[in-house]
């Protein structure tokens, strides 16, 4: 009689037990609160992490000077201060830059966007000879150094009368040769390979020439592709200054590049008649006040974008080999 | 007669057909030949010309004489390389910092971006805004930014002093060390994470559903799910985000990420080194940087094989 009814209470609690462990932990079909809190808690986290450098970037670009040097502030300014972004708005002449900077990355990735759906296209739907080998050199391309071919570049660009000059940068970037090309020109090449034999062909017999097709059937299928190169492209020009600024030779000068010179420049656009004042004195708050400022176009873009931008992800075929 | 003709005419046709097909090809070919055209002359002018050059030119003496006209190139084969690898340190110094960065940074990028995909293919709410947050370093991330992160701070994680107390009170001091060093790169590593963790969630999205269920009604968990179909899938894509991470943290522009680029572009101003000395050491990195990709590559592909068994 003890024992049976030691068992029916174990059996009970047993119950109980399986049933909070479904709510918590879940079940093979659902998931529990336990895992969802545990999924929240870390994503949360790891994005906190993320976004530290900027969250930091941000309030300190709002400290007065004195404010950064006082230990008993560290996350919040002592009061909402927006001169340190008047300073680096003028040191960095943001306006002009800012449309330069749009110009520059705008007319390069537009230039890749053509090159590397261009050659993909040629690559993806006609047999030729030595098509595998052009493949194999593209791949090559990519995983060179930059560091490989700036020294002669520069002197070609030197002789050709480009350097200092945006062709430049165009003239590669419309030859196949721009920002990791080679990874746009895979990117539309896996595309152009999704395209269906017999629509080609159908089209083909109603007399489309195949550069009809391309911008007829191609081009409308890898929307995609396109949305997703030119916001990668474009953030790529917009932040590549190593070489910009040795082909270019500060002659265009966009946001990521003037932020190399802010502590130089800083000085020549602010008050110097008040050198003494602490206030006036480039710090770490004027930097990243400029840092900001250089990332926020780039960060309105994407706020702007990003449902595309991720919806496209998700169809592309990026990750094919 | 007249079927000998018609027999005549009809081969003619064929003969003409068979004609037209070759000639239909050999259309094709050389339009497809057009439209890679461009770059034809781009990989001529701007790869192999620049590679032929600075492969010449990493076996010249280059100096500077004003009165014969510029730059005077001596051919001193293996000398550039002989000075770099034993006489002058700088480079070998950077060469061992990108190395020992690559083998520690690379798995634990991965890993992270592995898990972090997997927590943003749940099906949650807010799942746009933490995927906004994930993709944010791949469009802001350049080099002037890190380098003024890593000068006026912001770039490592402040441990607070209670927590290095607690660890120091309950572990050996080398721990200490290794916690703070982790909580001091691991924001850097984070932000690398951008372009691996969307290739894996791409990846994992394209898994066929019905996969997963019949492999849950066959009673695995979902533990079993994870290792005997979400892993064998991604795993081939770990190799493509070695290429990419390698090519990746070998040309970024930040001095205080990698200081190789700057070495190599300081090296070219400067009259006892000039461009010879500087072409020997771009050779020498983009060997460096091909032998990196090929032993990772070829080490985390043929385990793919022996995992399929």
């Amino acid at each position: 009689m003890e024992v049976i009814k030691n068992q029916k209470i174990s059996y009970k609690h047993r119950k109980g037990f399986l049933k909070i462990k479904r709510v918590l932990l879940g079940m093979k079909s659902s998931e529990g609160i336990f895992y969802k809190l545990m999924m929240y808690f870390l994503l949360t986290v790891l994005g906190f992490v993320f976004l530290y450098p900027i969250l930091y970037m941000s309030s300190t670009s709002m400290m007065s000077n004195m404010d950064l040097i006082d230990n008993s502030i560290k996350w919040i300014p002592s009061k909402l201060n927006f001169k340190n972004y008047q300073f680096a708005y003028r040191a960095l002449d943001f306006v002009k830059t800012l449309f330069v900077s749009i110009g520059y990355s705008g007319i390069n990735t537009l230039a890749l966007l053509i090159s590397s759906s261009t050659i993909a296209y040629g690559l993806s739907r006609f047999k030729f000879v030595g098509r595998k080998l052009v493949i194999v050199l593209i791949l090559l391309t990519f995983i060179m150094p930059k560091a490989l071919f700036f020294i002669p570049t520069y002197r070609i660009m030197g002789q050709l009368h480009l350097t200092g000059n945006i062709f430049a940068i165009l003239l590669p970037a419309i030859s196949g040769q721009g920002l990791q090309a080679a990874l746009f020109i895979l990117i539309f090449f896996q595309f152009f390979n999704m395209i269906p034999k017999s629509l080609e062909e159908a089209a083909i017999v109603d007399g489309a020439s195949s550069f009809k097709i391309f911008y007829k059937i191609a081009i409308p299928m890898a929307i995609p592709a396109i949305i997703i190169t030119s916001v990668y492209a474009f953030s790529l020009y917009w932040n590549e200054t190593f070489l910009a600024r040795t082909y270019l030779e500060g002659k265009i000068n966009t946001l990521p590049m003037s932020l190399k010179n802010l502590s130089s420049s800083y000085y020549k656009v602010n008050p110097t008649d008040q050198y003494n004042n602490v206030e006036v004195k480039f710090t770490e708050a004027k930097a990243f006040a400029g840092t900001i400022l250089s990332i926020l176009p780039l960060i309105a873009m994407y706020a702007i974008v990003q449902k595309w931008f991720v919806e496209s992800i998700d169809k592309t075929g990026i990750t094919g080999e | 007669m007249r079927k000998d003709k018609l027999q005549v005419s009809i081969s003619e046709v064929t003969k003409e057909k068979v004609v037209r097909k070759i000639s239909y090809k050999r259309k094709r070919a050389l339009e497809g030949g057009l439209y890679i055209l461009p770059w034809i002359f781009g990989f001529i002018v701007f790869f192999l010309y620049p590679l032929g050059r600075t492969i010449y030119n990493s076996f010249n003496k280059v100096t500077y004489n004003a009165k014969a006209g510029g730059y005077q190139y001596t051919m001193i084969w293996f000398k550039n390389y002989k000075r770099i690898l034993t006489e002058e340190p700088d480079l070998a110094i950077a060469f061992q910092d990108f190395f020992v960065q690559i083998l520690t940074y690379v798995p634990v990028i991965i890993a992270l971006s592995i898990i972090i995909a997997l927590l943003l293919n749940n099906k949650m709410k807010g799942r746009a805004i933490y995927r906004l947050i994930f993709f944010l370093p791949i469009i802001i991330l350049n080099g002037q930014l890190l380098e003024n992160l890593n000068t006026y701070g912001g770039m490592s994680l402040e441990v607070g002093g209670f927590v290095i107390t607690v660890i120091e009170k309950i572990s050996p001091e080398f721990l200490v060390d290794t916690v703070t060093l982790l909580f001091n790169t691991i924001l850097q590593v984070l932000w690398y994470c951008g372009v691996p963790i969307l290739i894996f969630l791409a990846t994992i999205q394209k898994i066929d559903k019905s996969l997963f269920e019949a492999a849950s009604i066959d009673g695995a968990s979902s533990w079993n799910i994870f290792w005997k179909i979400t892993l064998p899938t991604i795993y081939p894509l770990v190799s493509v985000v070695i290429v990419y991470l390698v090519v990746f943290m070998a040309n970024i522009d930040s001095t205080a990420d990698n200081s190789i680029n700057n070495i190599i572009n300081l090296s070219r101003y400067n009259p006892a080194r000039y461009e010879g000395y500087a072409s020997a050491q771009a050779v020498l990195f983009a060997l460096l940087q091909v032998v990196l990709i090929a032993v990772l590559y070829f080490l985390t592909h043929g385990k793919k094989r022996g995992g399929n068994k």
